[in-house]
């Protein structure tokens, strides 16, 4: 059998952001999951006007549009559901990918442990509790991801290169 | 290898509808399965562990998904094994599959074969 179990470890380090040349960031405020989709949708739309390398993809997630999309998603509802109703959210071009912040006011708070799908001999039942995915997708689709506090805020970060990582690059064979 | 599309969402929130079948149940999802769908996964999952048979999950027509429709995936597959049956997904779907395989779910999915490759069996 089979069920998910909330890990204790934390998903995202606390670090900040590589220091590279980025560009004056796009940025929005989000106060509510509505605007949070539209503000997911507008960032995968920048992202493809200006990613010269945005082009079909041998997997979907190879692109880097639909990996800006997904990740700054997941970021944007944690923050609201995590952090306050109010978060501040900026995307930047650097020079080999897109850098994305996500700033809420609780810098008390640190990234939730992640759910995982682990083996149990437990019976499972849909009543287990929903959530908990969102940083391991976010984890998996960014090159790098992590977080940390500042003054009064939390400002939660991933990088998407436009190579994408390795293990979401089509098998050869 | 074929160029694989990328997800056409046209950021409204998705579709869920329940169909109870003969011998299992089916259960469409259409568009972008995310966190606006919660109310209508959970009914749908209920429904499906509630009716104890197995369930078709078809996620052709889901454009994106996010981790709480990933999440309902992994938990229904999860309740149905639980109650000795078992969810199948009707694809093909490559955004979907990628992100359970992300997240290290596989294991618990099974893909139905594909209409294409069931009407090349039968001929």
């Amino acid at each position: 059998m089979t069920r998910i179990v909330m890990s204790t470890a934390l998903p995202l380090p606390e670090a900040s952001w590589p220091e590279q040349v980025w560009r004056e960031p796009v940025r929005w405020s989000v106060a509510g999951i509505d605007e949070a989709f539209a503000v997911r949708t507008a960032a995968g739309e920048l992202v493809g006007l200006e990613d010269a390398l945005d082009q079909p993809s041998l997997t979907v997630y190879a692109s880097a549009r639909a990996r800006v999309e997904a990740t700054l998603g997941e970021l944007v509802v944690n923050g609201l559901r995590h952090g306050g109703s109010l978060v501040q959210v900026s995307l930047a071009r650097g020079p080999d990918g897109w850098l994305i912040v996500v700033t809420d006011s609780a810098a008390d708070r640190p990234p939730r442990p992640v759910a995982t799908v682990d083996e149990t001999p437990d019976a499972a039942s849909f009543e287990t509790p929903s959530g908990g995915l969102g940083l391991p997708m976010v984890a998996g689709l960014a090159t790098a991801a992590g977080w940390f506090a500042e003054n009064d805020s939390k400002h939660v970060w991933a990088l998407i290169t436009d190579v994408p990582p390795p293990h979401l690059l089509p098998r050869s064979g | 290898m074929t160029p694989v599309p990328v997800a056409d969402s046209d950021g409204q929130a998705g579709d869920v509808v329940v169909l109870a079948q003969a011998d299992h149940t089916l259960v469409l999802l259409y568009g972008d399965i995310d966190l606006r769908c919660t109310d209508d996964l959970e009914q749908a999952g209920r429904y499906c562990i509630d009716a104890a048979q197995y369930a078709v999950l078809d996620v052709r027509k889901v454009a994106l998904i996010d981790s709480v429709g990933l999440s309902f995936v992994i938990r229904l597959a999860a309740g149905l094994q639980a109650a000795g049956t078992e969810l199948l997904l009707r694809g093909p779907n490559p955004g979907v599959s990628e992100l359970v395989t992300l997240v290290g779910a596989e294991h618990l999915v099974r893909w139905e074969p594909q209409v294409a490759e069931q009407d090349a069996e039968a001929n």
